[in-house]
């Protein structure tokens, strides 16, 4: 049918050559943009994950390399917190150090040539300081890391003192060099005895001191002494410790012979151990002995001895092991029912292979500690009763030293060989027992969920469950539905299919304004405006909650008895207007009428006038035993509730809205009257889409920040009490992460937890969206 | 009465208590949103309406007064019930709150008095009695004071003491006190500021000179002693400029007032001190709506003083402002084109269902992950990584490497790119299928198609997201206390400082000095009226922007109903 002559030119099909570079361009620039949002956008989930994913890590321990150090009888050892000085003091009482050099940036020590194992050592070499003691032979030795203190007792029955300390020394066109400076102090002869100290327990403050000894003499009798000291200032020169009294611990104390002791406390907590496993909390009161307890750590075990028993760092907790290598720990708590500190065991750990401990190592900044035996060698947490890393040794261990930043680990084998690992282990106290375990902390009565995150002492440990921050969240928006549901459900019925269309245009829009109302406000207006206002009304709000809901359905009762003409009066979808003055009066008088119902029902006695008056305050907290707080959850339902109001509202009232219109014709037709109609026809229907509306409230109150930052006190407790407040997940993200350091197990446990908000809230509202999607395919079908 | 007539007109539809109890549900909500929203707006307003000043006399022997007198003046700030320490009858009574000011005199500004303590009338209500001719002093510190004015003592000596001559010097010598301090800051920051940056200028130039030349040379070149010439006639102009700043400011210094407090003792103000006075219990009503205009006004455009307590707001507004302009720079272009890409571009299928739910659902992700994530991404891998590149000479200190208003905007852009995403997808998809086949029939490229049909049409809907967002965005305050807020910044981010725009800059923000002032504040009832103004004002940026929102999406929706292609 074409004729060639009629065919246009080809110059009309091409297409000009810029418009295609610009359409390729532009397709490249939206697919490559729409996936870059899009990866950005789920990058925040990898990029969460990733922060917290070295929590549950395990550490890594790799031997660096070993040195050999020609020392005989090495009686303790211990390391600076560079892990560049080890020192070793041997029973002759002599102190050597070892100079081990170090890469400042790298943390790598220099070998010897291509030796990957064998450490070089520095310039300094072994080098021996003197203590300026004078030269004895030492039996006991105590040594307390974390204050780089050493007391040493002798064979006479003599006490000394060594202060440890190292200092970085910067100078001029020179690495930096750690410098050992030594003190040195031999005490007065403390008791009448000069038989050979045996155990030794060392405790010092600024303003006392307390030495405990164990003496054994020739004819095999145990002496057992407590020296305590105080410090004494005069107006000339430096104050002074002064020796105050001295105690004997053995006689008519204990009914075993003693074997071990441990001075804690502010030198006034001594524990004690006998023969059979016995142990003693004793109490030192204004210059008396007291015998608090006495328990048997091992009563479960065949062969009960004590082996060893060792301060964990902070001086609440004890390490202890049996002969055969069971290893526990105890810890003191505050007994309720004796109204005192006691001891009880709080964590077991996994018994060592053969047997009790030869030596053992706190851990100078977390609840952790290296333990051994002959051939085994165990870094273990106290916290979360955990070991962390654990080898067998292919040399007999003699002593260890954990190093202080926790970071290296040194011991010292009966060849004179010096061993060091590195350990890569940056989150000690976390793990899942951490975060979502029960855990028996040190000075509680029983396990429990506990967040604490930080204290003023360095040696305090951290509790970082997360799981009363969880309940928080649940806590707080339990109420905030409570409250809500029922109002937004409601309006939204009423809304959808009664009210008349030229009101819904406006209503609608003025609830979806409210959704978009900031929450500082809320938070604000709830802490500020709110919590007082309602402190003393409680009542006059239970009346409220009452009153209103039955005020309006006797309202629709009594109108449907009245007679049609009156009853034409008010047109359908205008029964609100009668309604808002109602609910209106019906609030005021309740809220004026509280007081009164407070004096008849809430009565509590008035121990100062002798009467019984109204008191919901103290009603509250004298029947159900539970606390009464301003900023407490019910202000927080109140308010929350507000929030979640409009969200529900409008969603539900979509999903009503949009039920296919004949659904409703047909009813009507069938001669259902129009709540008939919406009960059996209208919510089946809609159902699932006020379900995910109702979720999708549950969502925004969940990971809501602001309300609950400013209108609860944030105290992390577990009680459905709705008298008292929460601590949760996101207001203690808020609260917390501006001052944690980067990278730090706190950094990582607040991006835990942000992890969960995220979880919690993506899981409900996919549930929310792919419901509505359903409804959504339901209601073309229909 | 016939029985069939009866039984017809009670045939009742059931359930009828039921509707009317649903209808309950709604009048709640009406009534929490109109009662939350008069609470502000009443509470919000009245802190610039000039409040009647009385007198109030207290029963003989009531030590509630300042200084534990009996007489005093101030202004009703609450009145409200509160429990009886001893529970004998119902348990409530009243209380008052005055606001007395005089802070420096009494040592705090409000005062709470029980009824019972203040004499009645014959009534038995509390007898309050208008001070006449009292007189209340915006100051720049110590708060308000109020008092009957004595004399006015010049600083060339005069003393004025006659009541009208007094009144009007008194604002005679405020706009002039106040005109003194616009003069010498103005010197003092503008012109003083100027010659120093010259000044500097000068010396860079000898320094130049001096290592160019070498000292001694230096020393006897020309160019270097004209330049000693131009640094000593700046240096001259300084000292004249110094001067006279000086001399303005001794003079304000030395204008002061004589005022009697209401509990009798006096106290002598400098007018240094004064910002603005008025007589409170003499203003025509004109007057006062004048008043609380310009109080209005004065509080949206000065900078806070007093621990932010006293004073305006202007660097909240003005960080809000540029936090969130910056914020709909960056999810403005994002939001688009991953809309377009859903819509447009990709094939419609399971994968961009699921996208699409997950970009729905991300809406709804706790505004504090988006903070935790800003601080973790943007703020230390981000900010530390620049900070190593391009400002290590300035490390430790950290000039990205911290929170700022960049950090905040990209945060809540991320937080707020969901909106966008889900605006733009529905205005798309409500553009007719006909004008884009149309399009493409008519010769257009894909693009041309999307660029010259498709987004023009949609760009309402696209502005009701962006406004949307804006309105999140401007609300938002959790995740903005990770990622650079501040109670008091000490500089704005936008200013007339080379390079304009410090996008490194903390800020400060309306909402998150709601949250300051309400909790963080020394003197918490006297910041109680600037949360509640701070809210309003938020309150009202937010519904603004929300409701043109809906009004441009509700036009949008009309505009498409009747087309059908």
């Amino acid at each position: 049918m074409s004729s060639t002559s009629n065919n246009p030119s080809e110059e009309r099909f091409t297409v000009a050559r810029t418009t295609l570079i610009l359409d390729r361009l532009m397709t490249g620039v939206i697919k490559g943009g729409g996936w870059l949002v899009m990866l950005a956008v789920f990058a925040i989930f990898a990029f969460i994950f990733v922060q917290i994913l070295p929590l549950f890590g395990h550490p890594e321990v790799k031997s660096v390399g070993k040195v050999a150090i020609p020392l005989e009888e090495v009686a303790v050892m211990g390391v600076d917190e560079w892990g560049e000085l080890p020192f070793f003091l041997s029973q002759s009482g002599q102190l050597h150090f070892t100079d081990l050099p170090r890469d400042v940036e790298t943390r790598t020590y220099e070998r010897v040539g291509g030796d990957q194992t064998s450490l070089a050592l520095g310039p300094r070499g072994l080098f021996e300081v003197d203590t300026k003691l004078p030269e004895k032979n030492w039996t006991a030795f105590y040594y307390d890391a974390y204050k780089g203190e050493i007391a040493l007792g002798s064979e006479d029955g003599r006490v000394a003192l060594l202060h440890l300390d190292y200092k970085a020394e910067f100078l001029a066109d020179a690495p930096r060099t750690v410098v050992p400076q030594v003190k040195s102090e031999l005490l007065p002869a403390l008791s009448q005895s000069n038989a050979p100290v045996r155990q030794l327990a060392f405790y010092e403050s600024t303003t006392n001191r307390a030495i405990g000894t164990l003496q054994e003499t020739a004819d095999g009798e145990t002496i057992v002494t407590l020296q305590t000291y105080v410090v004494k200032s005069s107006l000339f020169g430096a104050p002074k410790m002064v020796a105050d009294a001295q105690i004997d611990l053995g006689h008519g104390i204990t009914d075993e012979k003693p074997e071990r002791l441990l001075i804690g406390g502010q030198g006034d907590r001594i524990l004690l151990t006998t023969e059979g496993g016995w142990l003693y909390y004793l109490r030192l009161n204004k210059g008396q002995l007291e015998r608090v307890q006495k328990l048997q750590p091992f009563a479960d075990l065949d062969d009960t001895s004590i082996h060893s028993i060792n301060w964990l760092l902070g001086k609440q907790s004890v390490i202890l092991t049996s002969k055969s290598g069971a290893n526990i720990t105890l810890a003191s708590y505050l007994d309720e029912a004796a109204g005192q500190i006691l001891y009880t065991k709080i964590k077991d750990f996994p018994a060592l292979d053969a047997g009790g401990a030869n030596d053992f190592s706190p851990a100078q900044r977390n609840r952790g500690f290296l333990i051994s035996n002959e051939h085994q060698l165990s870094l273990r947490y106290s916290t979360t009763g955990d070991v962390r890393w654990e080898t067998d040794t292919d040399f007999p261990l003699q002593k260890i030293a954990l190093g202080p930043r926790w970071d290296s680990i040194f011991t010292f084998d009966a060849q004179q060989n010096l061993h060091v690992y590195a350990v890569d282990d940056p989150h000690p106290n976390a793990g899942a027992k951490a975060f979502f375990g029960k855990i028996w902390y040190e000075g509680k009565s029983e396990p429990e969920y506990d967040w604490q995150s930080s204290s003023g002492t360095s040696d305090f440990e951290p509790k970082l469950s997360i799981v009363p921050l969880f309940f928080g969240s649940i806590k707080g928006t339990f109420y905030a539905m409570l409250f809500a549901m029922p109002i937004a459900i409601l309006a939204a019925i009423y809304v959808s299919q009664y009210l008349k269309p030229e009101a819904k245009r406006y209503i609608k829009p003025a609830m979806e304004i409210m959704a978009s109302l900031p929450s500082v406000v809320l938070g604000f207006l709830a802490a500020l405006w709110l919590a007082p206002l309602i402190e003393d009304r409680v009542p006059s709000i239970l009346l409220m909650l009452i009153a209103v809901p039955l005020s309006a359905a006797m309202l629709g009762y009594f109108w449907g008895r009245m007679p049609q003409t009156v009853r034409n009066r008010i047109r359908p979808g205008s029964e609100w207007m009668v309604i808002l003055p109602v609910v209106l009066i019906v609030g005021y008088l309740s809220w004026q009428l509280g007081p009164t119902l407070e004096s008849v029902l809430f009565r509590v006695y008035d121990p100062d006038l002798g009467v019984k008056a109204g008191n919901f305050r103290l009603w509250w907290t004298e029947t159900t035993g539970v606390s009464f707080e301003q900023r407490n959850s019910l202000v927080v339902g109140l308010m929350m509730g507000f929030a979640v109001i409009p969200i529900i509202f409008t969603i539900s009232e979509d999903a009503l809205t949009n039920v296919p219109p004949y659904l409703t014709s047909a009813s009507l037709a069938l001669g259902a009257s129009r709540w008939q109609t919406t009960w059996r026809v209208i919510l089946p229907t809609a159902s699932p889409g006020i379900f995910s509306a109702t979720i999708i409230g549950f969502g925004r109150a969940v990971g809501e920040t602001m309300i609950l930052l400013m209108a609860t006190g944030n105290t992390p407790i577990m009680e459905w009490n709705i008298f008292n407040g929460m601590r949760t997940l996101a207001a203690n993200i808020a609260v917390e992460l501006p001052e944690a350091p980067q990278y730090s197990t706190l950094y990582r446990t607040l991006f835990l937890g942000a992890m969960a908000l995220f979880l919690l809230t993506f899981i409900l509202n996919t549930i929310a969206e792919v419901t509505r999607q359903h409804l959504r395919e339901k209601y073309k079908t229909i | 009465m016939p029985k069939s007539q009866h039984s017809f007109t009670s045939i009742r539809p059931k359930g009828e208590a039921l509707v009317w109890f649903t209808g309950m549900g709604l009048s709640v909500g009406i009534l929490l949103i109109i009662g939350l929203l008069g609470i502000i707006l009443k509470n919000g307003l009245s802190m610039f309406w000039p409040d009647t000043i009385y007198e109030v006399q207290l029963v003989e022997g009531s030590t509630a007064g300042p200084r534990n007198g009996q007489n005093f003046a101030g202004a009703i700030a609450l009145e409200r019930h509160k429990r009886l320490q001893e529970a004998t009858n119902a348990g409530l009574t009243s209380e008052f709150q005055f606001f007395a000011g005089n802070k420096d005199a009494y040592g705090q500004m409000y005062h709470y008095v029980d009824a019972d303590q203040i004499v009645t009338d014959a009534t038995g209500e509390p007898l309050f009695t208008p001070a006449s001719g009292i007189l209340q002093l915006e100051r720049i510190e110590f708060g308000d004071a109020l008092g009957f004015p004595l004399e006015i003592q010049l600083a060339d000596g005069t003393t004025i003491t006659e009541p009208e001559a007094l009144k009007a010097a008194l604002f005679k010598t405020i706009e002039e006190s106040n005109e003194r301090l616009e003069t010498y800051t103005k010197i003092e920051k503008k012109q003083i500021g100027r010659i120093n940056s010259k000044m500097e200028s000068i010396r860079l130039e000898q320094r130049a000179l001096r290592e160019e030349l070498g000292e001694a040379a230096a020393e006897t070149s020309p160019q270097i002693q004209e330049l000693n010439e131009q640094q000593a006639a700046l240096q001259a102009q300084y000292t004249e400029l110094a001067a006279e700043a000086r001399e303005l400011r001794e003079r304000r210094h030395q204008d002061s007032l004589l005022l009697r407090l209401a509990t009798g003792e006096e106290r002598r103000i400098s007018f240094e001190n004064i910002t603005q006075a008025h007589f409170p219990n003499e203003m025509s009503l004109p007057g006062k709506v004048g008043f609380f205009l310009k109080q209005i006004w004065r509080f949206m455009s000065e900078a806070p003083r007093e621990a932010n307590t006293e004073g305006g707001i202007f660097p909240a507004i003005f960080g809000t402002f540029v936090m969130t302009l910056l914020m709909s720079l960056a999810v403005m272009p994002f939001g688009v084109v991953a809309a377009i890409y859903l819509r447009e571009y990709a094939t419609q299928g399971v994968i961009v269902r699921a996208v699409r739910i997950s970009v729905n659902n991300l809406a709804g992700v706790p505004s504090i992950v988006y903070g935790v994530f800003g601080l973790g991404f943007f703020v230390y891998v981000l900010g530390g990584s620049i900070d190593e590149l391009f400002f290590s000479h300035k490390l430790p200190t950290a000039t990205f490497g911290t929170g700022g208003v960049l950090w905040a905007s990209l945060t809540l852009a991320l937080m707020t790119v969901p909106v966008v995403i889900v605006a733009t997808e529905e205005a798309l998809s409500a553009v007719p299928r006909g004008m884009r086949e149309a399009a493409l029939a008519c010769g257009a490229s894909k693009w041309q198609a999307i660029q010259r049909i498709v987004l023009p049409a949609s760009a309402p809907g696209i502005l009701t997201g962006l406004i949307l967002a804006m309105a999140r965005g401007a609300g938002e305050v959790a995740p903005l206390m990770l990622v650079g807020v501040v109670k008091l910044a000490p500089s704005l981010p936008l200013d007339g400082e080379f390079p304009f725009v410090h996008l490194d800059r903390k800020f400060m923000h309306l909402g998150f000095h709601i949250y300051d002032l309400a909790f963080q504040s020394p003197d918490s009832d006297a910041a109680k009226p600037m949360v509640f103004a701070t809210t309003l004002l938020l309150i009202v940026l937010v519904i603004v922007l929300n409701l043109s929102a809906i009004t441009i999406r509700n036009h949008l929706r009309k505009k498409y109903k009747g087309d059908t292609f």
